[in-house]
Order: C-alpha cells, then structure tokens, then sequence
C-alpha cells in the first residue's frame, strides 16, 4: 500500500507539473546554461589546480559534481515545507490530513516527485558534462548510490526540522536560512573546503554537505569504494540516526501545535 | 453507543498580541473562547444539523470531530473512537464534507483527484475503481468527471467533495455548510441527496448550515449554536414550542384618537382604512389581553384577533438574540 501511495503522489505531481509544460521542460533546459557557465569558469583556472588534485585536478568536474549534488540540498531544506505550504495555499491541507495517511508519510510523499525531479537534474548534469564537455569519470556505482542515500536521508532531516517551522510560523525559517547559507559558503560546493581558513574548516567538518560532496566526488571521479570513505559515511550515518528521528518528533509536535492553536490551514 | 458524542467540549483559540502586549508580559497568552462546554450526542442514523450564525463555534466543533483541531478540554468519541487517542480510527469512519472550493487539486481531473484522495484511504485495486465509479454515479458527477476541476462550477466542485467525503463509505458524515455557495436548485438537489443516504444507506449525518431553511427542510435534530454555547437542542417542533411563550398576532380594530392613545410599542402596522387598523405584535397572552381591554376600554372595536405561528427564522433570533431575517 505504501509503494501504491508513493506511486499516486509521484502521479499527481507529475501530472501537475505537465500541467505547466513551458516551465518544465525550462527547468530541464537551465541544466544545460548552468553547466555551461561554470565550463567557461574552468576555462580561467587550466587543467591541473593543486588544490583539486585529489579529484583529478579539473575545475570543470569538481564544480560539475558540486553543482549537481548539492541541489539535493535545496531540494530537501526546501522541499518539505514548500509542499506544506502549497497545500496550504492551495487549501487541500485539511483534505489531506482527513485521510488515513498518517501524517510522516503524506509529507515524506509529498516531496516524492522533487527528490526524483532532482535526480533527473543530476543525470542531466552528468550526461552533459560527459557527452558535450568531455568530463572523465570512474564511477564506482555502489559507493555513488550510498552516498545518494545518505545525502538524502542527512538532509531530508534538516528539511523535515525546516517544514516544522513552516507548520508553525508559517514563514520566516531561521533554521533553512542558516543551514543552506552555511552549506552554501563551507560546505565545498564550488570551492574545496581547503580554501578556508582552518577555523571555518573546523565548521565545514560538521555540515553533512562536506560529506557528501566529498565522498560522491571521490566515488565519481575517482572510484573510491566504501572501505575507503569510512569516515565520509560514518558521518552522514550519525548525523542521519540522530537527526532523522528527531526531525520526524519535531514534525509531529508542530502539527500537533497547530492542531491545538487552529493554524493548521493558515499560511 | 451513539457514534457521535461530545461532552463539555471547551476550545480556545490563542490571540495575536502586539508588540507592546509582548514586552509588557512576554508569557502571557490571549485567548478568544470559540467554544465554551458542548455537550450532545447524535444517534445512529440520525440528521443533526447544527446552524448558528457565522462564527459561532460551528466548523471548529466539526473540526474537532473529524481530528483537525484538538480540544482544549472535554471528550469527543466518534462510533466509541476518542478523537485525542485513537484518531486514524476515527478517521476510518468518517467522510468530511468540507465547503471549500480549493480543497483540490485543479489542474487534476476529478477522476485523478478521487483516485488520489482513495489512495490515501487505503483503497486500491478494484475495489477503489469500483467506489470511485460508484460515488461519481451516486453524485452524478457523469462526464465531468475526466474534465479538469479548474473547469468545473462551484456546484460541481460540491458534488466532488461529496463524492470525496463518500469514498470511504463513512458511517458518519460530516458536511460543513455544504449548500454556502451553491444556487437554490443545487442546494435543493443536495439536501435531497444526503436524506436519500440516510434512508437507504443508514448513515448518521452532522451537517452545519446557517440558512435556517436547510435546516428545517433536512428534517432531523437541531441545536442552535451560538458564541460556543449551545442554546437548544430538539427537533423543529419542539424549538418552536419551547420558544412560543411570545406568540405572534395579527389585530384588525379601530381605536377612538388613534394607535397614538394605546401607547404601546413593537408591533408593526400593516396597513389602515377608515380608521380601521391592521397590525402585528409579538406579545405574550396576558398584554394581548391587556391590550384588547385597552382598545375597549377606549371605546374601540376589535374585528379580528389571530395568532400567527413562529417561522423558524423568529424562533432562532430569538433564541440568539440577533435579528437574521438578512441571513440566507
């Protein structure tokens, strides 16, 4: 049954989205200028940077996998509590909650559709990158797909914590707009985190970005398995155990408030 | 077990503050009182209709039924589920009828929109196509229903919702003002539909309206709501009754030196001829008495002297205290 939720909202929301076709397949089309800026970017910097050379030494590449995925990221701060807010504004919050769903899992489904639009975005990012700019990969798949795993469930917890706000405050999230500035400025998303001084470094350690990137870089551009990335995971595997939970309790207390305050379907 | 029952239900909802009320006493919350200790119980298969006007109480109190809102204090058990502790078996019974005409999604069909909220109801396979077909054929939602919900009119949309409410087969439904923006017809159309349900179906229906009409035209029990408190509770006859102290009367007399000389006050004049008078006053027995004797007393005449029976509309305001006759 809940395969056949998951497959329902996927449905609806890409139906939605097919709805609006100039805008979707725009999105689709502003992969391809994206890539192409930071291609010309790397053009300034040449083949072989010091600093990128446990990544192979190409801007290009690092940047190319820093872009692509990091939008998981924004996709999670984002996703949860924008879904909450759509259907709130939209006025199908109530219709929703009436059902036998249970609450975690509308949400979690709700954002179904943006996680797998955003996979569609990284494979575009990549294809590009290796079919029109000649980027070299040696993907080892296993590893990619872990470390997609954990990137997903590390910041779907910060998302989740972010929707909480959202349930209450209804806008104004401090929480999205420091963690995504943070993850934004030390996370290694288009510089590598050995740029910063040390005491940001000391910072970027404990943002799960860092961990992400670097282990899906390693994975993708270089072939590291799992052994070799221990602490990379080990990592995203805490920082998911704890945050995952608490974010899920956080949720259900928010609901719960504006239950009892009658905010429920304010926005 | 009667599947609906409130006890004492008590509902506050918190106030915003401003800015100096914040820094004066930072911990202190306002409250607006919504509802102040509800108590009824509705029977199986039975129609309660709640009218009040707007903002007495009565979505919140349906809310709270259908587990969107949490009480504040009190208990409500729907068919013997607590709405606090064991609310997704409360939500297993229901079908809520909300009257909000984006509470879709438009851009879906009406087919994909039912679909989507089956699903969520745990149904699948044929079993969900075969309700869904079932309630489109029951709310005659006929072709529309593959059309998008963007294109359809306020009536059809109420049609879908109720269509929605159905889905689950609810033992208990829960229509809030579900004729507010429909036209005569449709509305008609409607209550005729929700008695055909209980009758055949045996479902026990709460519905909320503030049209005094609807209420008397479903038939059922009525309680009166208003400011959180309910004021009565009985069937349209029994309102009627109890309120009826006051009786409406219809006078025809003539009076020597005019309406002016009975001194008295809140009846309405209807007409005059030849220093004839026809009037209407709500009195009691004893100052209609008092009054004819009057007109006697100063050498009138009193043709006629018939009491006229309380609309719904007159007990109501007067129950409440408000004049509703601009209320639809």
């Amino acid at each position: 049954m809940l395969i056949k939720k998951a497959l329902y909202f996927l449905r609806r929301d890409f139906l939605e989205a097919l709805s609006y076709r100039f805008a979707f397949f725009l999105q689709l089309g502003g992969v391809f200028f994206s890539i192409l800026t930071f291609f010309f970017l790397s053009q300034l910097f040449g083949k072989n940077i010091p600093l990128l050379k446990p990544y192979g030494g190409n801007y290009f590449s690092f940047a190319l996998i820093g872009i692509a995925f990091s939008t998981y990221l924004g996709v999670s701060l984002g996703s949860f509590s924008s879904s909450i807010r759509k259907e709130q504004i939209m006025g199908t919050i109530e219709s929703i909650l009436v059902t036998q769903t249970p609450i975690p899992i509308l949400i979690l489904f709700s954002s179904l559709y943006n996680f797998l639009f955003s996979s569609l975005h990284v494979i575009l990012y990549i294809l590009i990158g290796v079919f029109f700019f000649g980027v070299n990969l040696e993907v080892n798949f296993s590893a990619a797909f872990i470390f997609l795993f954990l990137a997903v469930t590390s910041f779907a917890s910060v998302g989740i914590i972010s929707a909480s706000f959202i349930m209450v405050f209804k806008k104004g999230d401090p929480f999205t707009w420091v963690f995504s500035t943070l993850n934004g400025l030390l996370g290694g998303v288009v510089y590598p985190v050995k740029v910063l001084p040390q005491s940001l470094q000391k910072i970027a350690y404990f943002l799960p970005t860092t961990h992400v990137l670097e282990g899906m870089r390693m994975a993708v551009l270089k072939g590291y398995s799992l052994k070799m990335l221990v602490p990379e995971w080990g990592f995203l595997v805490v920082f998911s155990l704890v945050m995952l939970p608490l974010s899920i309790y956080l949720f259900g207390k928010a609901v719960r408030k504006a239950k009892k305050d009658g905010t429920l379907i304010q926005y | 077990m009667n599947p609906v029952i409130c006890e004492n239900v008590v509902k506050d909802y918190p106030l915003p503050r401003t800015f100096k009320e914040f820094l004066l006493a930072p911990f202190k919350e306002k409250y607006i009182k919504a509802l102040k200790g509800v108590s009824f119980e509705v029977a199986q298969g039975e129609i309660f209709v709640l009218i009040g006007p707007n903002g007495a109480g009565k979505t919140t109190l349906f809310k709270i039924i259908a587990t969107l809102l949490l009480p504040d204090k009190g208990k409500v058990t729907v068919n013997g589920f607590d709405v606090l502790k064991e609310e997704s078996k409360v939500r297993k019974s229901i079908g809520y009828v909300v009257n909000e005409e984006r509470s879709f999604y438009w851009r879906l069909s009406g087919w994909e929109n039912l679909k989507f909220f089956a699903v969520l109801n745990n149904l699948s396979g044929k079993e969900l196509k075969e309700r869904v077909s079932q309630v489109v054929e029951l709310t005659g939602l006929g072709d529309w229903i593959s059309r998008p919900v963007k294109d359809y009119s306020t009536g059809l949309r109420q049609r879908l919702s109720l269509a929605r409410g159905l889905l689950v087969s609810p033992s208990l439904l829960i229509l809030d003002e579900p004729t507010r923006s429909l036209d005569p017809i449709m509305a008609k159309e409607l209550r005729r539909f929700v008695k055909e349900r209980v009758s055949q179906d045996g479902l026990t229906v709460l519905l909320s309206t503030h049209n005094l009409n609807e209420a008397e035209e479903m038939g059922g029990r009525i309680a009166i709501i208003d400011k959180g408190v309910i004021k009565k509770i009985g069937t349209i006859e029994e309102i009627k009754k109890d309120i009826n102290r006051k009786k409406r009367y219809c006078l025809e007399f003539s009076v020597p030196g005019g309406l002016s000389s009975l001194d008295i006050t809140g009846f309405s004049l209807l007409g005059s001829e030849g220093g004839k008078y026809r009037a209407e006053i709500l009195i009691s027995e004893e100052k209609l008495n008092e009054l004819l004797r009057k007109i006697l007393d100063k050498g009138g005449k009193i043709s006629e002297v018939r009491e006229k029976e309380l609309t719904l509309e007159e007990s109501f305001s007067r129950i409440i205290g408000k004049d509703m006759s601009n209320a639809d």
